[in-house]
């Protein structure tokens, strides 16, 4: 179950509509309804934790592996290098989706692009400019 | 791609490193290799990490990883400016529009691990496809890729007819090996 499907399953089990919803966790209307399609997903932990707080469970239950490692990567190079790390995780999923390959595997290839990703972080300092002080 | 072109590209990369075993190739071109752990269908991939060439391998590859290495290796060299984030290579799912890749990169690694001259005296001696995977302990589906291209490149002669290519996707049907040591 990815994010999107957990809001919307949250949110009709508990008989509320969108429009309630969405002013109870502080978002527009049509936010929440990309939210629920997976087109969309919440640029700032904060409004993570704001949900959490709504649905009464921890935040943690709400992230995916990709959205924790691409809100690291956010945090420590910024928003424009996590839109390409999203670009390796999405190729990912998308290939994955063919349905073909077991969940022990993608977590065990996801692991592995993860420690590859800071691998080649760390190998690529070597040929950058230094910043000037 | 044509097979002569593939054909070039493995004996220069074999002269360059003086060797043909793909782990050596792979420390000598500087490409990454990172393990898989606890995989059951997965056996390796390729992909251009952040400018790193990367190969990912099965750690439960067992014997097969020679034969993966290769065939990632062909990828490296033949669709590396295709495997962007866009293309991944994996040895477990088959789309149509992969297939041709995937040949090709077959073709590459049947050519590395396979020796002309030593299969051309061991065919003349009346070896058998299984002989001869068992001699030069290799993979039988390469051997019938290298003898299906050492045909068209007219290097032996053997009616056409009488060959068995396989699929380009045979690497698909392979699982990785968990070695149970109590069975010794």
């Amino acid at each position: 179950m990815n994010f999107g499907e957990k809001l919307r399953k949250f949110r009709q089990d508990n008989n509320l509509t969108q429009v309630e919803f969405a002013k109870q966790i502080g978002v527009g209307l049509k936010t929440l309804s990309l939210y629920e399609n997976s087109q969309r997903f919440p640029r700032k932990m904060e409004t993570y934790q704001k949900i959490a707080n709504v649905m009464n469970c921890d935040y943690n239950y709400l992230l995916e592996d990709t959205d924790e490692f691409l809100a690291r990567v956010a945090g420590e190079y910024g928003q424009s290098e996590a839109r390409k790390a999203k670009a390796y995780t999405e190729g990912l999923s998308s290939l994955f989706a063919g349905g073909e390959l077991s969940d022990e595997d993608k977590d065990a290839a996801f692991q592995a692009i993860t420690k590859a990703y800071w691998a080649a972080k760390e190998e690529n300092k070597k040929y950058g400019r230094r910043k000037k002080k | 791609m044509s097979g002569d072109y593939i054909y070039d590209k493995v004996q220069s990369l074999i002269k360059k490193h003086g060797s043909r075993d793909p782990e050596e190739i792979i420390k000598g071109e500087k490409i990454m290799i990172f393990p898989l752990n606890d995989t059951k269908g997965l056996l390796g991939m390729y992909q251009v990490i952040l400018r790193n060439r990367t190969i990912f391998i099965s750690a439960d590859a067992g014997f097969q990883r020679k034969t993966v290495l290769a065939h990632e290796l062909g990828h490296d060299q033949l669709h590396r400016n295709r495997a962007s984030h866009k293309t991944w290579f994996h040895e477990t799912i088959h789309r149509t529009n992969n297939s041709i890749y995937e040949r090709e990169a077959n073709l590459f690694a049947a050519h590395l691990l396979i020796d002309d001259d030593e299969i051309c005296s061991l065919i003349k001696d009346g070896y058998c496809e299984n002989e001869l995977a068992y001699e030069l302990q290799t993979d039988i589906n390469l051997i019938k890729v290298k003898i299906s291209e050492l045909v068209r490149m007219k290097l032996i002669d053997i009616d056409p007819y009488r060959l068995s290519c396989p699929n380009s996707d045979f690497l698909k049907d392979y699982k990785p090996i968990k070695e149970s040591i109590e069975s010794i």
